[in-house]
Formats: structure tokens, sequence, C-alpha cells
């Protein structure tokens, strides 16, 4: 997998012939996409995992698992429908593990209302800065970490990257009326934590 | 999850749709978190690209040449491994010529370590392919691990599957030797390569789960008495820890 000289013109191929030059044997195809995508990736398998290294670990399962897996992708969907549809059911899965086998987690600490039980991990996950609007990222991705594992996912993907409820519901795997329903509890749950509206 | 099963979900969707000014607040803040948005750092990029690189499938001939040259090493592997196995049920069958209630069988694994000189003899008579089980087992702790690696290690014994007495060595899966090609095995061998597991001392896999995640369980001779068990996740990825890494009590053929 040869990553390509600075300088060199951009792969003119479409994301969904690239995959189908991966599974001819083009070495370098499978890369190319990952180049394209993987900022995104990071981004969702970051705020859905509220977890830095347990986000690199899943983006890592996930795009190995896709580029083993290509020769079963169809086109049914989108390229990044399907690498997105991937990288969350690894968050989730890795969630799902820690949830049975849980251990100290490294970025616990004493959260906004003095629980210290509550998991703040994504607000370590941004560096720090000093201009205003990272406080309020800081509030909105530590308060997101809060949520259940499913509504965290919907609202990443739908408020956070606006990905159409019909194209979460593909991702995650379910209904779209499951979606909407994740992303509005996910939402009021969100308005109480952070007295969104006036509710504090 | 359940929740979202409830008559209330209607409710929800609905609010989805008309938003009250809290959610549509919340929904404001989410968009401006995101608007700066991340990028992969360096060194989960190149975390990653090693990873997809060592990933990367050899096409064509060359992943033909890579196959044969895997299944040439298993076969002396694992024909030595019969060859150790149908040494030791012959002092078994020895011993129980003298011992008629089997008691004998406790010291069978000395005699079966003790005939290596013949050992060359006997495999080239009986090449066999590796010994890949499909048990589905959900192995938990070291006890069941131990128990794991006699069914592994004695599926590699011709003599155990001739007389029919194993029950899992004549499994549909094994039978039909489907699991044989599975990736997850040459993954798994990978992986377990690259946590320090000889391959040569490889002695056989299960493909079955470990507290409830699939995994592939590895089994190899680690030491005089003992077997080095590795479970690593089915999708695992070679440098990755795995699940759990024992070494057991050599089972006794």
């Amino acid at each position: 997998m040869t990553p390509p000289a600075a300088g060199d013109p951009p792969d003119p191929r479409s994301d969904a012939e690239l995959v189908a030059a991966h599974v001819a044997g083009d070495p370098d195809a499978f890369g190319e996409v990952v180049r394209r995508h993987r900022d995104r990736l990071w981004a969702v398998a970051l705020r859905t995992t509220g977890d830095r290294e347990e986000a690199a670990d899943a983006v890592q399962d996930a795009l190995v698992s896709a580029l083993r897996a290509a020769y079963r992708f169809r086109g049914d969907s989108a390229v990044t429908t399907w690498l997105h549809r991937i990288v969350v059911n690894a968050c989730l899965d890795r969630a799902r593990r820690r949830a049975v086998r849980p251990t100290r987690p490294l970025e616990e600490e004493v959260g906004p209302g003095g629980d210290d039980s509550v998991r703040t991990g994504a607000a370590l996950a941004v560096a720090p800065d000093q201009t205003p609007s990272v406080q309020t990222r800081i509030d909105v991705t530590g308060a997101l970490a809060r949520l259940p594992e499913a509504q965290r996912a919907a609202l990443v993907l739908v408020d956070m990257y606006d990905v159409p409820v019909a194209e979460a519901a593909e991702i995650l795997g379910v209904a779209v009326g499951t979606v909407k329903s994740r992303c509005s509890r996910g939402r009021t749950a969100l308005a109480e934590i952070l007295g969104a509206g006036g509710n504090r | 999850m359940s929740s979202d099963d409830e008559g209330s979900a209607e409710v929800d969707r609905d609010a989805f749709d008309h938003p009250s000014a809290a959610q549509q607040e919340v929904r404001e803040l989410l968009r401006a978190a995101a608007a700066r948005d991340l990028t992969m750092p360096d060194d989960v990029v190149a975390r990653l690209d090693a990873a997809l690189a060592a990933a990367q499938p050899v096409s064509g001939v060359a992943s033909l040449d890579r196959r044969r040259q895997r299944a040439r090493r298993w076969n002396r592997v694992l024909a030595a491994a019969a060859g150790v196995v149908v040494l030791g049920g012959g002092a078994l069958l020895v011993q129980r010529v003298d011992l008629p209630d089997g008691a004998g069988s406790a010291s069978s694994g000395a005699a079966a370590g003790g005939g290596t000189e013949q050992e060359d003899a006997t495999a080239s008579a009986t090449p066999v392919d590796p010994p890949v089980l499909s048990t589905g087992t959900d192995y938990g702790d070291a006890a069941a691990l131990r128990a794991g690696a006699a069914v592994v290690a004695a599926a590699g014994a011709p003599a155990a599957t001739a007389d029919g007495g194993r029950t899992l060595l004549s499994s549909p899966q094994d039978a039909a030797g489907e699991d044989r090609g599975d990736p997850a095995v040459a993954q798994a061998l990978s992986c377990a390569q690259a946590a320090g597991v000889d391959p040569a001392a490889v002695v056989g896999v299960d493909l079955a789960q470990w507290r409830g995640t699939p995994a592939a369980v590895v089994v190899a001779t680690s030491g005089p008495g003992t077997v080095r068990v590795t479970v690593l996740p089915r999708d695992c990825v070679p440098g990755a820890a795995p699940l759990t890494s024992q070494t057991v009590p050599s089972p006794t053929p």
C-alpha cells in the first residue's frame, strides 16, 4: 500500500471503483479509499466511543475488516456508508465488551454535577484550547459521552455530521423510526445535562 | 435497545420532526462541536497504515504460493504432532495390556515424548491437515481452556478419529472440514505469532468463543508438560494483545 507522493494528482476513480480495483488486486486502491474518509471516520469513532484509544482500535479493526471483506461489497450503498457502518459497529461492539468486562478508564474524572462515577472521557479527547467555542465543545462532547451508546451513535451521525436519517438507519442497522426515536431521546437527555433551553 | 420499542417511541419520532426549543439548541451545540472537524492523529494514521499493509491480501499466483508454503509447513508440524500422538497411543495400548483397567494412561504422555527418533518416519507415512475445530465452545477460564486444549490436541490424532470415541472430532463442522480454509484461522495464526507463539509449535486451533466474544483458540507446545493457549479475537490484528494467553498442563493423550 503506497501512499501518494505530495503533489500527485488526486486519484480520479470513485470510491466504488477503488473498492472494485482493490478486490481485483490493486494494492493501492483501498489505501486511497481510507485516505479519503479516515478523518471523518476517526471523528465519528472518537465521538461515539468517547475515548481516543478505543476509537483508534475500533477504526483499525473496522478498516482491516473492510479491507478483507471488500469482495462482499456489492455497491448497494455508498462506500462511505459501508465504511461508517463497519466503524460504528466496531465502536458499539467495543462499548459492549467494555460493559461486560469493565476496566477502570484512564479518562474517568469528576462529572459536572460532582458525580465522580460519571464518565466524561470525550472531554479529554479534545485538545485544550482557549477559544470560547472549545468550552462548548467540551461540554457537549462530555455530555454526549454520558448517553447510552445507541443514542450517542445516532446523534453523532445525524446531528453532528448531518448524515441523513435514512443513511444513519442503514449504518446502524435499524429502522428509520428507531433512529429518530434515539435522536429525540438523546437530545432530551443532553438538554437536561447541559441545561439547554433553561432546563438546568 | 428495548426502550426503543416502547409506546413512547412514536412521541419521540414526532419530537424528532418537530423539536422543542431545547432540543433545537442541543442540535446547534452538536453541530458547532463538529464544525471544527477532527483530523486523524499522525500516530493513529501510522498505526492504521501498518495494520492495513499487514492485512493486505497477496493476489493471484503469490497468494497460491503462500498458501502452499503454509500448507507444507502445517503438514510438517502436524504430521510430527500426529506421530507423537500415534506413538503415545501405541504406548498406551502396550500399557493397557499390562494394566487391564487402563491405569497406565497417565504415563503415556511421557512415552510419547520419548519416541522422537521415530517421528519422522511416522510423519511421512501419515500426512494430515491442520487440526482446526469449530466447537463454538464459550471458554471463560483456565480450566475450560485446559479442557479445550485437550480437545484441540486430540484433533491431530488419527487413532482418535478412527475409533469414533471423541464426539467433538466427529462434529459436522470438522467432518466437513469447512473451517480449514477459514481466513480467521490464518489470521489467528498471524496474530498468535505476533504475540510470541512459535508457528512450529502450534498443535491446533479451535474456532470458539472467549466469554461471549468470537475467538480463535490457538494451542501450542510451550515447555515440558505444558501447552500455551492463546485466545485471539476472530477479527484480530497482528500486534494487538490477545484476549488471554495461559500456560496450562499438557493434555494427556
